[in-house]
C-alpha cells in the first residue's frame, strides 16, 4: 500500500509572483494489489504526483510511505526496486542503443544474470509485438514502437509497483487495446500494485479505484461508479464523462425515465426497455 | 488544388538490413481549403507521407506536388525553404520543440527565420497567440513554466505565426485532457471555415476524426485505400478488416436504430433521434 501524507510540491519559477503548487496538501491512500486510475486535467498535479512516488523529486512538505517504508533521498534507490514507471514520452527514457539492450536494461540494474536475460527481453517483447525490432535502435522507432518497448522494459523488469503515466498516448487503437490488456492480464494474474495515469475515461472504468486530481489537490476518490455520480463536476474541472452516461444524462434532462448508463451496453439496454 | 501525389514511393535504409519500404505507390489528391483525416495503424505510411509534403523527405519514386512546388528524386531538399512557409506542420508532442526565453519569441522566431521584420512578427505571435486562446498573461513566461496543454498551444501558434495555407496535423491532442482536446480542435475548424486552410490531421481518434474532417484518407502498408467522404466511410464494410473502431456517436445510433446513418450524426442529431423513436412506440 502506498500512504501519501500532507504532500506540498511547488516548482521552483523564475517568476516570484507565481507559486506554481503543483501538490497542495494532498493525503491518499492507493491500495494495494489493485489497479488505480489518476485522472485530471493537464497541469491538475498527476505526473507531479508520479515524479515525486519514484523519487525524481522530493516533496517540500508532507511524506510517502510505501509498503510500511518513508521514503526519503536516503533509501530511493531500495523504493526504486519496488517500483517502475512508464512515461508519457519514452524519448525521455531511453538508453540503450538496440531495442533489446534497452529492454535488458533495467534487468542489469536488478542483477539478472546475463545468460537468462535474452529470454526475458524476447518473452516482453513479444507481449507488446516488438518482436521484430530487437536489434533495431529505439530512436529510429515511431513514438508508439518507441511505448511499446518502454512498456516492455517495466513489464521484464517486474517491479511490484508499475505507474504508467499516459503510456499508450502515441499508440493505434489495436495497440492501446493490445497493451491495455497485458497490464489488465498482469493485474488479474498477479499481484502487482498498478497506477495508471491517463485522459481515457473508457479506461479508467475498467480499473479498480479511480483519484481525481484538480489544481494539486484530491478532489474524489472511489470505485468507478461512484466517481461517475459526479458528472457535473468533472465536467467541469475540464474532464470527460463516458459517452453513454452523456446520452443517458441528457434523455433524463429531457424527461425519460432512464438510469445513469456508463457503459454502451448497458445503454443499449436501457434503451430497449423504455421502447 | 492543394496536393497532387502521383505514385509515390519511399524506402527508409536503402541497402541495409532494416531497409523498409514506408510507401508503395500513392496516388493522392488533396483539395484546397478542405479538412482531411489520414488514418491507419501504425507502420501504413502516415509519418512518412506527411513529411514529403515540406520537403523533410523526398521521394525515392514518383512526384508531390504541394502548390506550386514539385518535389521528385531529383531535387535537394535545402531547395524548399519557401515551401516550408506554405506547409506547416505541427509534430507529435510539438511542445518539446519550443526553446525560447519567453513565449512571445518562440511564436516570432518563424516568421523571423522567413525574414519577417521584428515588428511584424510581433504582430502575427500576438495574433496567435490570441487566436489559440492563450492569456496575455503568460507571453512573457518561459514556454518551460506552463502547463502541458499551453505549451502545445504555443508551438501550434508559432506553426500559424508562418501564415501557412496547409496545415498538417500530427496527432495534435495527444496527451491533452478532454477539454483542452476540444478547445484545439475547435481552433482547427475556425482555421478552415474563416481562414480557407486546408487541414491535415493525422489521428487514432475517430471521434475526432468523424466529428471535425470531411473526409477519410485510409493508408494501409504504404497505400491509400480509399479516400471518401466521412458518411461514406463509416459504413464501409471493410472497417473491421482494417481495426477501424466506428466513432461512438454512430455505435449508438446503429445500435438503437438498427440501420447505417445516411447523414453526418451529431450528439444532437442522436439525441434527437432516439427521443422520436422513443415517442413513436409510445
Amino acid at each position: 500500500m502506498i500512504k501519501i501524507k500532507n504532500l506540498s510540491f511547488s516548482y521552483n519559477t523564475s517568476n516570484p509572483e507565481i507559486k506554481e503548487q503543483a501538490l497542495d496538501n494532498i493525503s491518499l491512500e492507493i491500495p494495494k494489489d489493485q489497479h488505480t486510475c489518476i485522472i485530471g486535467h493537464n497541469g491538475s498535479g498527476k505526473s507531479t504526483l508520479a515524479k515525486l512516488l519514484i523519487g525524481l523529486d522530493f516533496a517540500q512538505e508532507g511524506e510517502i510511505e510505501i509498503d510500511g517504508i518513508k521514503l526519503t533521498e536516503d533509501n530511493i534507490f531500495e523504493i526504486r526496486d519496488l517500483i517502475g514507471i512508464v512515461f508519457q514520452n519514452p524519448d525521455n527514457q531511453f538508453i540503450g542503443t538496440s531495442v533489446q539492450d534497452d529492454i535488458a536494461f533495467g534487468l542489469e540494474n536488478h542483477c539478472v544474470p546475463t545468460e537468462q536475460m535474452p529470454a526475458i527481453v524476447e518473452k516482453y517483447a513479444d507481449k507488446v509485438g516488438m518482436s521484430e525490432y530487437l536489434k533495431h535502435e529505439p530512436t529510429r522507432l515511431s513514438g508508439g514502437q518507441k511505448q511499446r518497448v518502454a512498456i516492455a522494459g517495466i513489464l521484464a523488469m517486474n517491479p511490484k509497483i508499475m505507474i504508467f503515466d499516459e503510456a499508450t498516448s502515441m499508440l493505434d487503437p489495436v495497440g492501446v487495446k493490445e497493451v491495455n490488456e497485458s497490464i489488465d492480464q498482469l493485474n488479474r494474474e498477479t499481484d502487482k500494485t498498478i497506477i495508471s495515469i491517463t485522459h481515457d475515461i473508457d479506461y479508467a472504468l475498467k480499473t479498480d479505484y479511480i483519484i481525481v486530481l484538480d489544481q494539486g489537490k484530491v478532489l474524489f476518490t472511489g470505485y468507478p461508479s461512484e466517481i461517475f455520480k459526479h458528472a457535473d463536476k468533472l465536467i467541469d474541472i475540464g474532464l470527460d464523462i463516458p459517452f453513454a452516461l452523456k446520452v443517458s444524462q441528457r434523455l433524463q434532462k429531457d424527461n425519460y425515465q432512464i438510469a445513469d448508463c456508463l457503459t454502451m451496453k448497458e445503454l443499449e439496454a436501457e434503451l430497449w426497455q423504455l421502447k | 488544388m492543394a496536393i497532387e501525389i502521383t505514385n509515390l514511393e519511399y524506402t527508409y535504409g536503402k541497402n541495409t538490413i532494416f531497409e523498409y519500404q514506408a510507401l508503395n505507390g500513392i496516388d493522392l489528391t488533396i483539395d484546397d481549403s478542405s479538412f482531411v483525416a489520414i488514418i491507419g495503424k501504425t507502420g501504413s505510411g502516415k509519418s512518412s507521407l506527411i513529411q514529403h509534403l515540406n520537403a523533410i523527405l523526398l521521394p525515392d519514386k514518383g512526384e508531390v506536388k504541394v502548390n506550386d512546388f514539385t518535389m521528385t528524386n531529383n531535387d535537394k531538399k535545402t531547395s524548399f525553404k519557401e515551401l516550408r512557409k506554405q506547409v506547416g506542420l505541427v509534430f507529435q508532442f510539438s511542445e518539446y520543440q519550443l526553446f525560447e526565453e519567453s513565449v512571445i519569441k518562440d511564436v516570432m522566431f518563424g516568421p523571423l527565420n522567413f525574414g519577417v521584420s521584428e515588428e511584424d512578427a510581433k504582430e502575427l505571435a500576438l495574433k496567435y497567440l490570441k487566436m489559440v486562446n492563450l492569456d496575455e498573461s503568460i507571453y512573457e513566461k518561459s514556454p518551460f513554466e506552463l502547463s502541458g496543454g499551453q505549451k502545445r498551444r504555443v508551438a501550434i501558434a508559432g506553426i500559424l505565426a508562418m501564415d501557412p495555407s496547409i496545415i498538417v496535423l500530427d496527432e495534435p491532442t495527444a496527451g491533452l485532457d478532454p477539454q483542452g482536446a476540444i478547445e484545439i480542435m475547435e481552433i482547427f475548424l475556425t482555421l478552415k471555415n474563416e481562414f480557407h486552410k486546408t487541414l491535415i490531421l493525422v489521428s487514432h481518434d475517430m471521434d475526432f476524426v468523424y466529428q471535425y474532417a470531411d473526409e477519410i484518407i485510409l493508408l494501409n502498408e504504404g497505400k491509400v485505400v480509399v479516400k471518401e467522404d466521412k458518411v461514406a466511410f463509416f459504413n464501409e464494410p471493410f472497417l473491421s478488416e482494417y481495426n477501424i473502431e466506428k466513432p461512438q456517436l454512430l455505435i449508438a445510433y446503429e445500435n438503437f436504430m438498427k440501420h447505417k446513418a445516411s447523414e453526418f450524426i451529431s450528439f444532437e442529431k442522436l439525441i434527437t433521434e432516439i427521443e422520436g423513436e422513443l415517442d413513436n412506440v409510445k
